[in-house]
């Protein structure tokens, strides 16, 4: 198992990016037997992360102000635009 | 006080209205809710807004009768009366034209044709949304039920999503500039993957500040997708056209910004099934292969039972010449045993021949220089010997 599928921080459009890419190389073929069962058990691991995220996910909602608090904290630049001009 | 008629107190109120600055040349705004148009040619119908209705007449030859459909928002130019005969205040409109239709669709058209000339509606700078956004940011009323519904569709279709919202007001003379501040602020947030401008259904002027070019060029200055939900689906706006994506509502606008999370499942579940056919498919084919290896050297293999038979064959053929051999070379040794007796000394002296040996050395006499008178010789013949004197020298035979 490689150590990104195990990172919480991977992005569920990476999650299914490496997931098509583990079908893919499968499906291609041409690789040893101990290869491709590397490949199936990544490929299996990815799919029920990724399911797992879609059962579990609760819809984060926040107010723009809420996110510019957010950046300023971290220090991010805001361009000058004013939050409370809105 | 002196009392009037009923019809001297109309008469009267006539006079005023007709006397009034404003009543007798009056421009009213209102939707049509009843409409019918007598065999005169009159047109009868009300004009109404949410709190107070009006009879009108538009007599025959007036202008714009064909605007006068229930539900309509109309702008009916005339004079108020009183129609005595039934006690009833009226409008008796000259000129009828669809409300909005003269500056602001003449202002739509205008700004319309400017962007379009600009490249804001260009076909070439449509951005396509991402297939898994992470952050969605959406413009629109936190108080309209539009919020609502973008919620709940999201929540069904992709929750991963994080929704951040820029609280704006949707119509007024403040909403297009707080529109455009609100897409201004989103698409500078590097989180953002797209925007979703929304408003519910409403009048054109409800509507119209998404028409304004301060929130075309929010909307073009973008770095990020913006998808435009704005009013019902027959609903067109200049947001609409500078989009990236137009959706026909609201709700259709949060559904085209997400996957749909049971497609997606189906889709894993499909991938997952695909490798295990794969790798079955691997494993076979490496057994298959085994197999036929297997096959090939079998078939390769020296068939030991083969070889069995000819090894004996071989064998037999050697002993079969060996005893061709020995019977031959005992058939040689036989003529050679003949050949050797023929020669032997015992077969010649049977032929009348002896030999002389000098008795003393036992020396086979075979020159007659061996000997001299008197030496003692020993004459072997076929059945034995005998001793003799050499007595004389007898001539050489080769000079007798």
């Amino acid at each position: 198992m490689t150590s990104d599928t195990n990172n919480s921080e991977i992005t569920f459009e990476d999650l299914m990016g490496q997931l098509e890419n583990c079908v893919e190389q499968l499906e291609k073929g041409g690789i040893s037997l101990e290869g491709a069962a590397g490949i199936y058990e990544k490929g299996m691991t990815l799919a029920a992360e990724a399911s797992k995220r879609l059962s579990e996910a609760d819809l984060k909602i926040t107010s723009i102000q809420e996110k510019y608090e957010q950046a300023i904290e971290g220090g991010l630049e805001t361009e000058g635009l004013d939050v409370k001009e809105l | 006080m002196e009392a009037v008629s009923v019809s001297e107190a109309l008469g009267y109120l006539s006079g005023l209205l007709a006397s009034d600055e404003l009543l007798s040349d009056i421009c009213i705004r209102g939707e049509v809710s009843r409409s019918t148009r007598a065999a005169s040619g009159h047109s009868y119908f009300t004009l109404k807004d949410q709190e107070a209705a009006l009879e009108s007449v538009l007599f025959r030859g007036g202008i714009g009768q064909e605007h006068l459909e229930v539900g309509d928002e109309v702008l009916a130019y005339g004079r108020l009366n009183v129609y005595v005969t039934q006690g009833r205040l009226q409008l008796v409109a000259e000129y009828i034209r669809p409300s909005g239709a003269g500056e602001l669709q003449a202002k739509f058209e205008e700004t319309r044709e400017r962007l379009a000339r600009e490249g804001l509606f260009s076909e070439s700078r449509k951005r396509k949304l991402p297939e898994f956004p992470t952050v969605v940011g959406v413009v629109t009323s936190q108080d309209a039920a539009v919020w609502l519904d973008i919620q709940r569709t999201i929540l069904s279709r992709f929750p991963l999503v994080e929704l951040v919202l820029a609280h704006t007001p949707v119509q007024g003379d403040e909403a297009a500039a707080s529109i455009a501040g609100a897409i201004s602020i989103l698409s500078s947030c590097s989180e953002i993957d797209a925007i979703i401008i929304a408003r519910g259904g409403g009048s054109p002027e409800d509507l119209w500040p998404f028409n304004e070019e301060v929130v075309a060029r929010a909307i073009f200055a973008s770095p990020v997708p913006v998808v435009s939900g704005v009013g019902h689906e027959t609903d067109w706006s200049i947001s609409d056209l500078v989009a990236d994506i137009r959706a026909s509502t609201p709700t259709m606008a949060a559904m085209m910004v997400t996957p749909d999370s049971g497609e997606l499942m189906n889709s894993i579940n499909f991938m997952a099934r695909t490798m295990g056919f794969s790798v079955q498919s691997g494993i076979t084919g490496s057994v298959n292969e085994l197999k036929a290896k297997v096959a090939i050297m079998r078939s390769n293999m020296p068939d030991l039972s083969m070889i069995r038979v000819r090894v004996d064959e071989l064998a037999d053929r050697v002993l079969l010449g060996s005893r061709r051999d020995i019977s031959r070379a005992t058939e040689s040794l036989e003529g050679l045993k003949n050949s050797l007796r023929f020669v032997g000394p015992r077969d010649t002296l049977e032929r009348g021949y002896s030999i002389v040996e000098k008795s003393v050395s036992g020396e086979v006499v075979t020159d007659t220089l061996h000997v001299t008178p008197g030496d003692e010789i020993k004459i072997t013949v076929s059945n034995g010997a005998f001793e003799g004197e050499v007595i004389r020298m007898i001539e050489d035979l080769h000079e007798a």
